[in-house]
Parts: structure tokens; sequence; C-alpha cells
């Protein structure tokens, strides 16, 4: 059997595990069963190999952002957020939905992960919108793909992944995704403005008649919001002032968010925090288990040098650059509906890195170009996440959401995702900047 | 009828590594955030620090997975099963999807108990501290093998939900 044929066999197994709803850390664990019982790679080997990967402290930052995360969802931080935004676009119509989208970014800048926005803003957002009038397919749809900016603002989960396992800079990749994100801020934000031109029933909140009394309120929504405002800039501010690494700097986002949920935004109490640390640990473990049997996989790939492979049938079929990004393109496309974003980005990194240096793209472009690539995955379906988490938090059919998911898709995502491939300055100009690439 | 997972044993076993893992998940954190400060308000960094975390690290991952397997609670992307409406064709994708899972669970623990047999041969040291590193890749066969053992509860259970569906369908 031909290596390529090994590899489109195990592929297909992996599918085919997908589709009855195995657990993925034993979809990944029969696509590796497969490779090594016909593939001949060595288990004890690769059990070793994965052992020395999954100890790296680099990869620690990843759980940590999910603790840090969900620690956020519960701690009223979010809640705040929106308060301080609403103050400047609140009384707008449609300004509710920027409300949305921009406390998206800044969660996101917290976070880490796509789950955290929707998580965080879904259960206080969509009701306040569906009571202002808008459709709850609408406004659910708004929020969830909003949220998928979470993997695109730093610190991104999957751009730590992407650093790792290409031993690309994470700074540098953190960096590159912040040109797309804030693009489609914008291209969400304007859609979304237009859009609600449609909905003839909105009504904004009552204005408090009196002026001082509207001042003290504002100034005290700003107030309350400038702890939560402080996290993503310590974060941030650590990670780029050369203070913290990120896993350090997920470390200090779970630890502050406790005090902060407690004492200050009293969201959260003693109790809450426990059952959300649990819960943690549960997540942490089904997604690293899942990456280790990834990493092994992957690892089997890289060794049968599938990589060279790819780049040889790909060049086989064509030498032109453009056909080449498109096909990567919908090839990555493909990945996100298939598996998420991190597992598609452990398996398919290694796989395309050799590749897009053939074509002359740099590694820390071609961090945006998963980044943008896999963060869509999220909210396209077979495997939607956080959509489906979008839809049980604003308890709506998937029908409903799906119209104005695709509409945010296709005409502020989409576009973004080309931009990105083929104009490298959106994704190098900071991390060039900063002197990181 | 009663699930298996609801017996006295599989529940000690599951909240012995719901604690452990809970326990690790606040040290883990915490030591982070101490080296921080250790570093940057004492200026006085805690060598080997990286080393001594490895551990609480790999058992937090294995353990965790663990937990996710008795909580039933791993990631799954299927969509088949949105597609069955009758309960006992259900009941059927289940048990034949928890009996592949648990295959490449006894597959992947056979592997992982080599590794765990390897492992306690060689003996590998950490390059600072000279810790025993078996005490960290022992996590993989543990883990797994608890993994393997809540995954074997499920398949009981799903084959009760099998015959369940078929009674209530006669």
């Amino acid at each position: 059997m031909s290596m390529l044929t090994l590899v489109a066999l195990d592929v297909a197994v992996l599918v085919i595990l997908l589709m009855l709803s195995v657990p993925l850390p034993y979809c990944f664990g029969g696509a590796l069963a497969f490779m090594v019982l016909f593939g001949g790679a060595s288990m004890t080997s690769m059990m070793m190999w994965a052992f020395n990967q999954s100890i790296s402290l680099v990869l620690l930052a990843s759980p940590l952002f999910i603790l840090a995360g969900l620690l956020i969802a519960k701690s009223g931080i979010a809640k705040h957020l929106l308060n301080f935004i609403d103050v400047f676009v609140g009384r707008i119509k449609g300004g509710i939905g920027v409300v949305a989208i921009v406390t998206s970014g800044i969660v996101g800048a917290i976070s880490g992960s796509g789950f955290t926005g929707v998580a965080s803003t879904g259960p206080i957002l969509i009701p306040r919108m569906v009571e202002q009038g808008y459709p709850r397919g609408y406004a659910t749809a708004l929020v969830t793909v909003s949220s998928v900016l979470g993997l695109l603002i730093p610190p991104s989960i999957i751009m730590i992944f992407y650093g790792w396992v290409t031993e690309t800079s994470i700074l540098a990749a953190f960096l590159a995704t912040v040109g797309p994100g804030i693009l489609i801020i914008i291209l969400f934000s304007t859609i979304n403005m237009v859009w609600t031109r449609r909905f003839p029933d909105i009504r904004l909140e009552d204005v408090i008649p009196d002026r001082r009394e509207r001042y003290i309120h504002n100034a005290k929504r700003v107030v309350w919001a400038l702890p939560g405002l402080m996290v993503p800039v310590i974060i941030l501010g650590g990670i780029y002032g050369g203070v913290f690494t990120p896993t350090e700097a997920a470390a200090v986002a779970a630890i502050v968010a406790i005090p902060l949920g407690i004492l200050l935004y009293k969201d959260l109490d003693k109790r809450a925090a426990g059952e959300v640390v649990r819960q943690a640990g549960t997540s942490i473990g089904s997604i690293m288990t899942m990456i280790i049997f990834t990493l092994m996989l992957s690892q089997t790939y890289v060794l049968l040098q599938v990589p060279q492979a790819l780049i040889d049938i790909l060049f086989g079929i064509t030498t032109n650059r453009l056909v080449l990004l498109i096909i990567i393109n919908l090839f990555l496309f493909l990945v996100g509906m298939i598996v998420n974003d991190v597992t598609g980005m452990i398996l398919v990194a290694p796989l395309l890195l050799p590749l897009v240096i053939e074509l002359g793209i740099s590694p820390v472009h071609f961090a945006a170009i998963m980044g943008v690539n896999l963060a869509m995955g999220g909210v396209t379906p077979p495997y939607a996440s956080i959509l489906y988490l979008g839809m049980k938090i604003g308890k709506t059919e998937f029908h409903s959401i799906l119209g104005p998911t695709l509409m945010f898709l296709l005409i502020g995502y989409l576009p973004v995702v080309f931009i990105t491939t083929f104009w490298a300055d959106l994704s190098l100009f900071l991390p060039r900047l900063f002197g990181l690439a | 009828m009663k699930s298996i997972a609801d017996s006295a044993l599989v529940r000690t076993i599951a909240r012995i590594q719901q604690t452990v893992v809970f326990l690790l998940l606040v040290i883990i954190p915490v030591l982070v955030v101490i080296q921080v400060l250790l570093r940057y308000v004492l200026q006085m960094p805690l060598m080997g620090i990286e080393e001594i975390m490895l551990f609480p690290i790999i058992w937090l991952y294995l353990l965790g997975g663990s937990v996710a397997s008795y909580e039933r609670d791993h990631i799954q992307a299927g969509i088949l099963a949105l597609y069955i409406k009758k309960p006992r064709s259900l009941a059927i994708f289940y048990f034949i999807r928890t009996i592949i899972s648990t295959v490449i669970s006894l597959w992947l623990t056979y592997w992982a108990f080599e590794y765990f047999m390897y492992a306690m041969r060689i003996w590998k040291l950490s390059n600072l501290l000279y810790l025993p590193l078996f005490f960290g890749e022992a996590a993989m066969f543990v883990g797994l093998l608890l993994m393997t053992f809540f995954t074997i509860v499920e398949l009981i259970d799903r084959y009760n939900a099998v015959g369940l569906a078929r009674e209530s369908n006669s």
C-alpha cells in the first residue's frame, strides 16, 4: 500500500469515527491505531514523544486559559464590560449589536477562546436584544459569530498551539491575527447597523431624563468596568512587556478573575468558584487527552513524510500561487468543519507549513491564515461547537440562527479570510512593528 | 434500572480522581504565579520549579481525561445521532459507538502499559533536580486505564439501555 493511500484511508477512518460520535480522543486514537498497524509507526516511541511534548510549559497556557475563561465567564466581568460599551453606542439603533461585537473582542483579550465570549455575553445580551425587539435568531447569531473574535484577539489558544507545533514565535502569531480581528469587528458592526434597519420593532431603552443623573449613571458604569478592562491590559501588557510568558499570563488571568468575581463584582461565590474549577478540570482533561492523541497522529504523518508528499501532489496539479492559496483555504475551511480549532491546528499546521514556505509565505503570515480559517470552523456545521453553545444559550433552533449566521459569515467573515490570505501586510504589520517578523 | 455508574465502587474512584484533579488545578496556577512573583517582585527565581511542575501537569491532563470519561463529557463531533429518531435504534447506535471506543481505549492502554514498563526499566531522571520521571510517565498508563474502566462502565450501561429499549418496544 502506498503511503498516500494509507493516509487517505486513515483520514477516512478518522471521518467515520467522527461521524459515529465516537469521543474525539478515541477518534484520533483510532486513526493512530490504523497508522501503527498498517503504517508501521512505533507506538512506544510515540508514547515517549507525546509525554515529552505534553509536559511543555508552553502547552500549559492552553488549560490555564480554559480555566481563566470559565472563571471570567462566571465572574461578572462581561456584564460590566457590556454596560461600559453601552454608554458609548447604546443610544444608537443597532448599537447593542456593536456592544456584543466589541465586548466579544475584549473578552477575547482576556480568555483566548471562543467559548468564553458566547458563554459570558450570551446570557446577558441575547435576552436584552430580544427585549429591544431583535429576532432571537439574529441576536443569537450575532453574539455567537462575534465570539469567534476570542480566537483572533490575543492571547489566543489556537495561536499558542500554532507557535508550539511550528516553532514560530507565539508572540508574533498572537499579533498576526489582530489585523484580521479588527477588520472583522468593523465589518460585523457595519453589517449589523445596516441589517438592523430591517427590524422595525426595535426600541431603545428609556433615556434617563435628568442630564446630571444620566451622567452619574454612565460614570458609574465606566468606573465599574475599569477593573475588568485592566485585566486584558495586565495580560497583554505583561506578555508584550516581557514580564510574563503566555502561560504565566494565563495563570495570572485565572487567579485575578477569582477576587474580581467574588469580592468586586460578586457574581461568583466560593462554592460557584469551586464548581467552575471542577468543570474546568473535566474540560481540560477532555481537551488535553484529545490533544495528546492528535499530537501522536500528527507526528506519524510527519514521520511518514506526508508534508513532502503534499507539496509534490499540489505542485504537480499547479504551481500557480493564487490557485494553491485558494486550495489551502478551502482545505482549512473543510478541516474546520470537521474537527475543532485546536485539533485542526495541531494536525494540519505541521503538514502545510513546508508547502506555504515553498510558496514564499512566512510562518507568521500563515499563522493568521490558519487562525481565521480554523476560527470560522467553530460556527460552521457539522462540527460547530461555538454555534451549538450559542443556540443553547440563546434558546433558539438551528433554522432560526442559520440565515443570520450565514449572512455574517459570507458578507463579513469570508472577505476577511481572503484579505488575510492575499494581503500579508494586514497580518505582518504588527509583528514587524514589534520586531517579531 | 440503576446505572452501573452509580455503584459505590465507581463513584468512589470517580470522587477520588475528581478531588485530585481539583487540587492539581488549584496548585498549578498558584505555582506559576508564585514563580512570577519570585522572579519580578523578590528578584529570586526558584530554580527547578518547571521540573516539579511537569508532574502535576501530566497527571492533570490524564486524570482530567478520565474524569471526562466518567462524566461522559468528552467532545464528540458526530451528527448521525441527530437523524436517528427511534429510541431502540439510538440505543443500538450508542452501544456500537461505545464498543468502538472501548476497543480503541483498550489498545491505547496496552501501549501505555508497555510504555509504563519501559519507563520503570529505564528510570530516567530529570536534568536539574534528578527527579524520577517515572512518576510523571506513569500518568499515561494510569489515566488511560481509568479512561478504559469508565468506558467499559458506559458500555455496560449502553448494553442495558438496548435491552430496556427492546422491552419498551415489545
